[in-house]
């Protein structure tokens, strides 16, 4: 079996195999990919459609984040406690690797909840300065994001960032540097009212991530449609190689001059030995 | 062999339909996305009067010319018709209406084999030929 299947007419039909067999996986891995994306675009437009909501009827202090609720649209009213602000470094925009602007917008009940008021290219961005911020009451609206998970972090992460930096904008983290009643989540700031003056109003605005999750059910089929294309070709190899190595092939020197891959596998039958068929003319089609 | 020609000949007749429908619903995306304006991504297809439709037809039709292939490659292996002309079958399956062109072809030269195989499971084996 292997000599048969070391013959260079079959070496060039697996050779043609492969390589079909690892475009159409590809094309399969980038259709898992659409259907990451497509699905994860449909659940965040169908997230972003439900009505504005304010936080508190979804959110409360110290309890887990409600997923159903992630990219949800939100208001939220509370004074900015800018002293607390921190910067989330390694964060890009863009082209750019910069900061994160997370400044704790406290509740009428002294709890808090994390904004991401923008990005910044610089830790001493003037654009983020926490003064600038207005004081008394704002009302916010922006979009939910669940807290990044943790897991992402290297040993050691937590504790390598500079003083007034956190590494993530999770719970866990921040509640070492803040201490209140914090909610789980963050919300990216859209607008403000009052918004922030001088150089705090220009400040780079975020666009929310997603929340990730969701497959488009039409992509993940072709996905694995090209899959099966692909481990088919390879059992066709298999199939014709096993047929040629039990003689019911006719040897390629009986032919003509050896074969391009692509009708290689001995297409034109004259005689069959077992089945004892008329053979069928090669020529014309209706 | 004769279970594989139906085989083939069932998966012929349900790829060349769903591929049909196929090519109507793009073609009637295509005409929304250009009568109303709408991203042709968002134009619903035929799935404005058959529910889920934009979903399932091209789903299906997906999963059925997967199976045409399959079969119509165990047919050649049965039948050993010339193997270009295999290729040009499993292709047909990806043009609409081809399948059903592609189907009477093969049909018309399977038959014929299938008639001389009972002949020569009735009568004593001799060696083939017309």
């Amino acid at each position: 079996m292997l000599r048969t299947a070391l013959k260079p007419r079959w070496l060039a039909l697996l050779a043609v195999v492969l390589v079909a067999a690892a475009v159409m996986a590809r094309l399969g891995e980038w259709q898992l990919d659409r259907a990451r994306q497509k699905g994860e675009h449909e659940r965040e437009a169908a997230a972003r459609a439900r009505p504005v909501m304010p936080l508190a009827s979804m959110l409360t202090p110290r309890t887990d984040f409600p997923s159903a609720d992630a990219d949800r649209q939100v208001t939220v009213s509370g004074t900015w406690d800018g002293e607390q602000q921190l910067l989330v470094p390694g964060r890009r925009l863009g082209d750019a690797t910069g900061l994160w602007v997370v400044t704790p917008l406290r509740l009428a009940d002294h709890s808090g909840v994390p904004v991401l008021r923008g990005w910044v290219p610089d830790a001493g961005d003037v654009r983020a300065d926490p003064g600038a911020l207005p004081r008394g009451e704002v009302t916010l609206t922006g979009v939910l994001e669940p807290p990044e998970p943790v897991d992402d972090l290297q040993p050691g992460d937590a504790g390598a960032v500079p003083a007034g930096q956190v590494a993530l904008v999770a719970a866990p983290l921040l509640v070492q540097h803040w201490h209140f009643p914090l909610m789980t989540g963050y919300v990216v700031q859209t607008a403000a009212t009052p918004a922030p003056s001088g150089p705090a109003a220009t400040l780079h605005a975020v666009e929310p991530t997603g929340a990730g999750g969701g497959l488009a059910l039409q992509n993940l089929s072709y996905a694995l449609q090209w899959w099966l294309f692909s481990a088919f070709g390879l059992f066709f190899w298999w199939r014709v190689v096993r047929d040629d190595h039990r003689g019911r092939l006719r040897p390629a020197a009986a032919g003509t001059a050896p074969r391009s891959p692509s009708n290689d596998a001995d297409g034109r039958p004259k005689a069959h030995d077992e089945q004892r068929v008329p053979t069928p003319d090669a020529g014309d089609r209706p | 062999m004769k279970s594989a020609l139906t085989r083939y000949r069932v998966l012929a007749y349900a790829t060349g339909v769903f591929l049909l429908l196929l090519t109507t619903h793009v073609l009637v995306q295509w005409y929304q996305a250009s009568s109303e304006g709408l991203p042709f991504a968002d134009a619903p297809g035929l799935g404005r009067w058959i529910p889920g439709a934009e979903h399932w037809v091209p789903i299906t039709h997906g999963y059925l010319y997967l199976a045409y292939v399959i079969v119509s490659v165990d047919l050649w292996f049965r039948t050993r018709l010339p193997f270009t002309r295999m290729v040009l079958v499993v292709l047909a399956g990806t043009i609409p209406a081809m399948s059903f062109v592609a189907e009477r072809w093969v049909t018309a030269r399977v038959r014929p084999m299938l008639a001389a195989q009972q002949a020569s499971s009735a009568a004593p084996r001799t060696p083939s030929g017309t």
